[in-house]
């Protein structure tokens, strides 16, 4: 099993092993990982070989664009970064179009927001030294997917490493080298917006239905083995499933954005970091909060032998409290584990998520369909099913 | 997917006198894959090519560019970040010749490049099939190419499409060769976030909140 | 510039086509948000060193030809780029005058760019946010696109299609009429603060009992049975229309250029001359009629272009002579097929025409203007817009031409902004049904009902009475069954 995450990565290994040697600085490398399973990599290039053979640019170009939406990622001078069908090469000219396009409308002394023609929206976003651009069938917020697609590169390079490496390395600098590995996360952080009912409300996050009781001791256990282990600096704990949250808690005085949120849900939600009995330490940098620095996330699922699919996110400031919140997610879940009636109903809430049912909010409106509710202050959003 | 290796990648900028015939050598060495005359409309054609080197497919990028006034306040969008300029002129054009200073300083003033005496650039020579007619000779093409660091130089035409093949695959090798001289990427040590709760906006939650 | 044989029947007197529209608040002059508008010709600019030659009308005169060409050149290339992301078969759909259309956003300025022709022409226009701002205007781009193919759409039935100019070889004469014609009917365009009553573009009908209505009918077959030459009529009393007899495609162009141009100019005469109104007359062409002198110069009459399709098959572009008659506040509009031999209209028959119609007209009007005059419409608490896509009827309160009147003051720009959103986004164009309430932050409500297809947006200010939702479906229905009762439900 190898595991990608942006801006390298570590796996302290299965089980203790890896604990014993995380303080030490080699262990905290985060160079460049790539990891990438020789066997499926030989078979891609197979696959794109044939697929270049047999696929003109055109031909290639009609069958992307039967697909609901195409993101582009470029720098200033047209270079491709990204394309979410992985076709950067063959679409280079049409890298280079938008590029210029952008800059044709700046030298106006203006800025390039939308093209749209009948059936095709295409949004354009300018943060340089990149340019995004997403092509899509609907129009609907396709600012705030551009806006997050940037969040995600950040997440990845922060804001000063992107700022400095065209100005170390110079304009023609592949952006794509620095971001090897990150294809995938790139590409769900806008697939599982668009695919997510949350997309209909700006910038916030779904909460997983638990009966309130058990999120209640599921929030405090998490405060309370956070707080005991009196780590300066470790901020956030937060319980993941299905791309919702079951509980977060945090530090005095710190919040987290539900951008940054949805960064964190985007990242521990990638396959590859789903491991038994093992836990990721990983650099990740929340732009809403600090785009210049980074967090260490420290990921585990600990019940991913049990197929119970909630995984534990710590996150900290420094990088030398691997072990430290290793404590803490012991600590955790075993007190989780030691209540088994909660333990019971968390299984099942996580294993199987209900949506919220509508008589939680009353029957008396027969006529009620179904209903989404947003919390302005904690931007949090529970959508029920329809009736 | 992700950890495939990607092809490395080119950007490739053609410079030359309008009628100098870069077009139609273009039009013989790639497939006009979305090109869509945006050279009359945005001052330059984007075209794609692969070649290649050993094992390796490099990607070529290329930006045929209006010879024309009109589009230049788009220069520097069209020279920033290119990886090799490619200058072009008609050996039976003399004028055509004589801009090239031109047309490389202009290049090396827009673009920028890091290091500027040694940028790659390349020399063709277009429409030696018409040798009758010819006011600019081989020697001296090569003597200007010698004076500007030994740019390599090769003589084409429309008929002539072997070179054009050859003088792109030396941009691809001696950038490739560049590219493997380059220093690791990025060895550097994330920054940390240093904390400073004044800054953070928040209500005055007691202790942990969910 | 060389001089143009037809009279310059269009837009003239400029000044009194504003000072008539009295509610002027209810529109803003184009020009006056306007960035650019142009003409181009790509095909024209290929080659290099040539791009320029594509610009075949710019707005404003005074740009540097380096600025027309990028601009130009940035709309071609938007139109390829975006060709990309289509399916073949989506490229290929642009039958009649639904014209492909791309549009551009930027910052400070809306574009909207339309391909005419079989894409052989580009037209395009950019409006500037700030100066919309300033003019409370809520761009809208649907509504900007329909402006600007009514001005294509104008300027084809005064001239023909763009091609028909020839332009290899002709290029300046073309230029000339482009220039003839835009430069004069730009600055003139309006556009209606509520943006939608410029989108849906429909005309507005005169409603009148069945037994009138049957008069008319009648007095015009009669006319056509009398004088064969005339291929179409329209009828029109006031500035509303009673009857028509040509293609859906040229309707709102003709209607619109009669009611803002043609009969306005001509109410002047009329109210000055009052003890003989009842005598009627030719508001274009000659006003002696007793010589057999031929019709030349500014005797002659206009010729326009409009679409035939009395064989059954498709529609063509067939150029006609257009009488316009007008006794009291009845007009009638006669078309007779145009061709370059001599069998073209005669002052015989337009005198033989006007003593048939002089006794026969004045009656018909006389009795619309008695059935009009005893409806007391009383001004409404609300403002709405009323549009049957299959009839093109509209109707509004809110129309530069309204007779019928709101209490209610315009609405802010905000709210004519969330309308135009509402029926964007919540109201699809290809059902047939629909229905949305929206409170606006001003608490304005926005009702849209779509009922086969027919359109109806109530705009509702304010009140302590429609604070519910509850409260503003039963206010929706009250005035449904009230006012739209006889048209809205069949």
């Amino acid at each position: 099993m190898e595991i990608e995450v942006p801006g390298g990565s570590l796996n302290p290994g299965s089980g203790e092993s890896g604990v014993g040697e995380s303080g030490s600085e080699k262990s905290f490398s985060v160079l460049q990982v790539d990891l990438a399973d020789e066997e499926s990599e030989r078979e891609n290039e197979k696959y794109l070989d044939e697929e270049k053979e047999e696929e003109t640019a055109e031909h290639l170009l009609e069958r992307l664009m039967q697909l609901p939406y195409q993101v582009f990622i470029l720098s200033e001078s047209g270079r491709p970064i990204f394309v979410n069908s992985g076709n950067e090469e063959q679409l280079c000219s049409l890298f280079a179009v938008i590029g210029i396009f952008v800059e044709r409308i700046r030298l106006w002394g203006d800025n390039l927001i939308t093209i749209s023609s009948n059936n095709k929206h295409i949004q354009f976003l300018h943060k340089s030294p990149l340019i995004f651009c997403i092509v899509s069938k609907y129009p609907e917020k396709l600012d705030e997917q551009l806006d997050v697609l940037f969040e995600q590169i950040l997440s990845i390079l922060s804001k000063s490493q992107l700022e400095n490496v065209y100005k170390k390395k110079g304009d023609n600098y592949d952006l794509r080298k620095l971001l090897r590995g990150t294809d995938r996360l790139i590409e769900s952080s806008v697939s599982s917006w668009r695919g997510s009912p949350i997309s209909f409300v700006d910038s916030s996050i779904s909460v997983i239905p638990m009966n309130p009781s058990d999120r209640e001791f599921l929030a405090n256990t998490m405060a309370g083995s956070l707080g005991a282990a009196k780590l300066e600096g470790a901020l956030f704990g937060i319980m993941i499933a299905h791309r919702q949250i079951a509980s977060y808690v945090r530090f005095k005085k710190y919040i987290m954005h539900p951008r940054d949120m949805n960064i964190v849900i985007n990242l521990v939600s990638d396959k590859s970091l789903q491991l038994s009995d093992a836990s990721t330490w990983t650099p990740i940098c929340l732009p809403k909060f600090n785009d210049t620095g980074f967090f260490y996330a420290y990921i585990s699922y600990p019940w991913q032998s049990q197929n119970i699919p909630a995984c534990l996110v710590l996150l900290s400031v420094k990088r030398d409290h691997f072990d430290g919140l290793n404590e803490v997610k012991k600590s955790i879940v075993e007190k989780l584990e030691g209540n088994s009636k909660f333990f019971q109903n968390f299984s099942a809430a996580v294993i199987c998520p209900n949506l919220f049912n509508i008589s939680q909010i009353g029957n008396f409106n027969e006529s009620l369909w179904s209903f989404i509710y947003l919390n302005h202050s904690s931007k949090q959003v529970c959508i029920s099913a329809s009736k | 997917m992700s950890g495939t290796r990607k092809k490395a990648l080119l950007k490739v900028i053609i410079l030359g006198d309008s009628g100098v015939g870069k077009t139609s050598l273009m039009n013989q060495y790639v497939n006009r894959r979305f090109s869509n005359q945006y050279k009359a409309t945005i001052g330059a054609d984007f075209l794609t090519r692969d070649v290649q080197i050993d094992d390796r497919t490099v990607t070529l990028q290329i930006w045929d560019t209006a010879g024309q006034e009109r589009f230049q306040s788009l220069g520097v969008a069209f020279y920033r970040g290119a990886d090799c300029c490619v200058l072009a002129f008609d050996v039976t054009n003399a004028a055509s010749f004589k801009s090239l200073d031109s047309w490389r300083d202009e290049f090396l003033i827009q673009a920028s490049p890091r290091d500027p005496d040694h940028f790659p650039f390349v020399l063709l020579g277009n429409k030696v099939d018409l040798e009758s007619q010819r006011a600019v000779s081989s020697k001296r093409a090569q003597s200007w190419c010698q004076s500007k660091g030994n740019i390599p130089y090769y003589e084409v035409s429309a008929k002539e499409a072997l070179n054009v093949e050859a003088a792109f695959l030396a941009i691809a090798r001696d950038a490739l060769a560049r590219e493997s001289q380059e220093s690791n990427d990025f060895p550097e040590f994330p920054d940390q976030i240093r904390l400073n709760p004044n800054q953070q906006s928040n209500s005055s939650g007691s202790g942990c909140n969910c | 510039m060389e001089s143009i044989t037809n009279p310059l029947y269009f837009f003239t007197g400029s000044s009194s086509t504003q000072n008539h529209s009295s509610t002027s608040s209810n529109v803003i002059r184009f020009i006056d948000i306007l960035d650019f508008f142009f003409i181009a010709h790509p095909a024209s600019g290929r080659k290099e060193g040539e791009e320029h030659k594509r610009i075949m009308y710019f707005h404003p005169k005074g740009e540097s030809v380096d600025r027309q060409t990028e601009v130009t050149g940035f709309a071609e290339a938007v139109v390829n780029f975006t060709d990309n992301f289509l399916t073949s078969r989506e490229i290929n759909s642009h039958d009649s005058d639904n014209f492909d259309y791309r549009t551009v956003s930027t910052q400070k300025t809306e574009h909207v760019y339309i391909q005419i022709e079989d894409n052989n022409f580009l037209m395009g226009v950019a409006l500037s946010k700030q100066l919309a701002n300033v003019s409370e205007y809520p761009l809208f781009q649907p509504a900007i696109r329909s402006i600007l193919c009514d001005a294509y759409k104008m300027f084809r039935m005064f001239f023909g299609t763009y091609s028909s100019f020839n332009h290899q070889e002709n290029d300046s004469k073309f230029k000339d009429r482009l220039d003839f014609f835009f430069s004069r009917s730009v600055p003139l365009l309006k556009c209606h603060k509520m943006p939608l009553l410029d989108h849906l573009g429909g005309v507005e009908f005169l409603r009148m009992s069945g037994p009138l209505y049957l008069n008319v009918v009648s007095l015009i077959n009669e006319l056509q049975e009398e004088f064969q030459q005339i291929d179409k009529i329209m009828f029109l009393y006031q500035d509303k229309l009673l009857y028509y007899q040509l293609s859906r495609r040229d309707l709102p162009t003709i209607f619109r250029y009669l009611t803002q141009n043609l009969l306005p100019n001509s109410i002047g005469p009329e109210l000055e001359g009052a003890n003989n109104r009842a005598k009627g007359r030719y508001l274009r062409g000659p006003i002696e009629l007793s010589t057999d002198e031929p019709l030349l110069g500014d005797e002659s009459l206009p010729v326009v272009h409009l679409f035939d399709n009395q064989n059954g098959e498709d529609e063509y572009l067939q150029r006609y002579q257009m009488l316009v008659y007008r006794c009291l506040n009845s007009t009638v509009c006669m078309f007779v097929k145009y061709n370059t031999e001599n069998t073209n209209v005669s002052r015989r028959l337009l005198r033989n025409i006007d003593q048939f119609l002089e006794s026969e007209l004045s009656q018909v009007a006389n009795r619309i203007g008695e059935e009009i005059g005893s409806e007391v419409s009383e001004p409404t608490d609300f403002h709405y817009i009323y549009f049957n896509p299959s009839s093109l009827s509209m109707t509004s309160s809110l129309s530069s031409r309204s007779s019928s009147s709101s209490k209610v003051a315009i609405p802010p720009v905000e709210v004519n902004r969330l309308v135009c959103d509402t029926i964007g986004k919540f109201i699809s164009d290809s059902e047939e049904f629909g229905e949305c309430f929206v409170k606006s932050e001003t608490d304005w409500w926005i009702v849209v009902k779509k009922v086969n297809s027919r359109l109806l947006v109530l705009i509702i200010p304010p009140s302590s009475s429609t604070s519910s939702l509850a409260d503003i479906q039963s206010k929706t229905s009250h005035i449904v069954r009230h006012h739209f009762d006889a048209i809205f439900f069949t």
